[in-house]
């Protein structure tokens, strides 16, 4: 009885101890080790195949993208693409005779191999491709850091190059006219870098979170391209920026980094003098020195037609109308500025405000916030012209109506009123208005190109040279 | 005897008789016919109706109701509506409220389809070169006066000519209570 059971236990684990034998036989055959390995600073296992060390799939894919295309492996990392074929002889695979391409450069060296059917990587190659320092059983990444920022001036364009221990992920995008890139978990030295270009004369590198951010201001009519040249000792960064460059930013943009701005004085008669022209003109030549692009719709003698103004006012990024208020029997005085309120002219403004924001849709239609803005803006800025304005909104007004983003009405006075009517005689009062005017339109227009910008972004922007050169 | 027997006999007598018949109803047709009386004129009841009426305040940001007794002769929306710009047009009467119009400036034609109004202004309202807060006063206490107590919106014409604008304002679209609203 007992002799039946020891028997029939035996029949039964036979296959079990078969196939162990057999494991071991070829662990055996295959000369495979396991043994530890330091995998940039996380404890894995590795084998040792024929004296070499190898780690499989499964521990690399931690830091590497692996992909196996029929008899070959891509292995991309730390801006680096490794192709190796791979070799089922594994004694075969662990000697120098197989071509292995690292980038761009086909080497000899060891390949990758398959052990009971899972793939497993050379170690000393993939260090030798990604630019890595290997020891037996120490495999290590060089922390990523910024090791200096050169730069090359040159006819239609300058160049900044960083230079990284390693390749990271980074970003760029333009914030008004300021050009940032963020490079992704890098470490430095936060200062700011002059050089000899003529486009670009100073850039600044500063810390953000875990990240480093590189920015400087792009001159008008320039692009910028961005691309990184990755070698086994580390990686670069290199920056173009200048006319030289093609822009490739969406035309949207344009919107941020050159806004138009548009003055619609009324024509009021029987004042002696044209006031809302002259407030307007004021206005338009502080902004245009500062470098924005205005326009006035009517001069002396001469003045838009309706369709000519409500082109304009389609296109504006900012439409202030100059009125006086005129009414028989009223003894009202004062500034007031009036936001529109209702519905605007054109289908698409109204669906756009009404529904859900789509990318850079703000650059296409703005929210009723921005006219608010603007209107608090203003009324601070006559504040500090010691003009005391006062706030209204209004409904119905043809060119409000068209303008698609911020758009006010500022009445400057009454005609009958007669400390209206002194006052609008008296340069200051019309120097402070034009004042007033640029200055909160700068400071509207650098803020909402600050916020524009964010919208691929989570971070805070830098404020425009132009714009700041305005505001100041 | 015989002889007075003859002369009446039943043919004379008839004939007599049908003679006579003759002569009164050429007599009748002869007759002038009848001056017909001209009917009574009757003056139809005028009746006292109270309509709201806007008005600008004395600083023209906002608008004023006033209710004012207007005489119509049928309570219907048409004659209402008219009679209501009649006294639009005339000015207030409580102090503090402000004319729209100048005095003497004619009152705008106002016809009425299903729930919308179309008013036509006179040309001279294109000359009043209020400014932008005035022009809107203007429309604006028209629109509420009209669509006190009915209708849905308000077209405005000139010389009844569809217009883009009065002034700075845009009349591509008819006046609604929305737009009108106390700011």
């Amino acid at each position: 009885m007992r002799r039946t059971t020891w028997a029939g236990r035996w029949q039964q684990s036979r296959p079990l101890l078969l196939s162990a034998a057999l494991l071991c036989a070829g662990i055996a055959g295959a000369q495979v080790a396991l043994t530890r390995l330091n995998l940039a600073g996380a404890q894995v296992q590795s084998i040792g195949l024929y004296g070499a060390e190898y780690a499989s799939r499964d521990v690399l894919s931690r830091l590497l993208t692996i992909e196996q295309d029929g008899s070959v492996v891509r292995v991309e990392g730390y801006g680096h693409t490794l192709l190796l074929p791979i070799d089922e002889d594994n004694q075969r695979a662990t000697t120098a005779f197989n071509t292995v391409q690292l980038d761009t450069v086909r080497v000899t060296g060891r390949t990758a191999t398959l052990v009971n059917g899972n793939l497993y990587l050379p170690l000393d190659t993939l260090a030798r491709g990604l630019g890595a320092s290997y020891e037996l059983g120490n495999f290590r990444v060089a922390a990523p850091n910024l090791q200096g920022v050169s730069s090359r001036a040159g006819k239609d364009s300058d160049r900044l190059v960083l230079d990284l221990t390693r390749d990271v992920q980074f970003k760029d995008e333009l914030r008004g006219t300021t050009v940032q890139i963020t490079l992704s978990g890098l470490k430095g030295e936060a200062r700011r870098y002059t050089t000899r270009g003529a486009f670009v004369p100073t850039a600044e590198v500063k810390a953000q979170g875990n990240d480093l951010v590189l920015s400087f201001a792009l001159p008008p009519g320039s692009g910028y391209r961005v691309y990184r040249v990755v070698r086994p000792g580390g990686a670069r960064v290199v920056v173009d920026a200048g006319p030289g460059i093609p822009r490739n930013t969406v035309a949207l943009l344009d919107r941020i980094s050159r806004p138009l701005i548009v003055l619609d004085p009324a024509r009021v008669d029987g004042l002696g003098r044209d006031v809302t022209l002259d407030v307007a003109r004021r206005a338009a030549e502080l902004l245009a020195k500062a470098g924005w692009q205005v326009k006035v719709t009517r001069e002396t003698g001469t003045a838009l037609g309706l369709n000519e103004k409500l082109t304009l006012a389609r296109q504006s990024d900012v439409f202030l109308a100059l009125d006086l208020g005129r009414f028989p029997g009223t003894g009202r005085g004062g500034v007031t500025v009036y936001e529109q309120t209702g519905r605007a002219g054109a289908q698409i403004v109204n669906t756009l405000r009404a529904g859900s924001t789509p990318p850079y849709g703000s650059l296409v239609v703005g929210g009723a916030g921005g006219s608010r803005r603007l209107s608090e803006l203003l009324r601070g800025e006559l504040r500090g012209g010691g003009i005391t304005a006062k706030q209204d909104s209004v409904s119905r007004l043809l060119t409000l109506g068209e303008a698609p983003q911020a758009a006010l009405l500022l009445e400057l006075g009454w005609t009958g009123n007669a400390a209206d009517r002194a006052n609008l005689g008296t340069e200051a009062r019309l120097q402070a208005m034009g004042v007033a005017l640029a200055r909160s339109v700068a400071t509207y227009l650098t803020a909402r190109a600050n916020n524009a910008s964010q919208l691929g972004a989570a971070n805070q922007g830098t404020q425009g040279q132009a714009a700041q050169g305005a505001t100041q | 005897m015989n002889a007075i027997k003859r002369l009446f006999s039943l043919f004379n007598v008839v004939a007599l008789l049908l003679l006579i018949a003759a002569y009164l109803a050429y007599e009748a047709v002869q007759k002038p016919p009848m001056t017909p009386a001209a009917p009574q004129l009757q003056l139809a009841q005028q009746r006292d109706v109270k309509v709201k009426v806007y008005y600008s305040d004395a600083q023209v940001q906002n608008m004023k109701a006033e209710t004012r007794t207007v005489q119509v002769t049928q309570e219907n929306p048409g004659a209402l509506a008219q009679a209501a710009l009649n006294v639009w047009a005339k000015g207030p009467s409580a102090a503090g409220n402000l004319a729209v119009v100048p005095k003497g400036t004619a009152a705008p034609r106002v016809y009425i389809r299903g729930a919308h109004y179309f008013v036509d202004l006179p040309t001279a309202y294109q000359n009043l070169k209020y400014g932008s807060s005035g022009e809107r006063i203007l429309l604006c206490t028209m629109t509420r006066t009209l669509l006190e107590t009915r209708g849905e919106d308000v077209t405005f014409l000139v010389n009844g000519q569809d217009v883009d604008t009065l002034g700075h304002l845009d009349l591509r679209e008819a006046f609604t209570r929305q737009d009108c609203a106390d700011q």
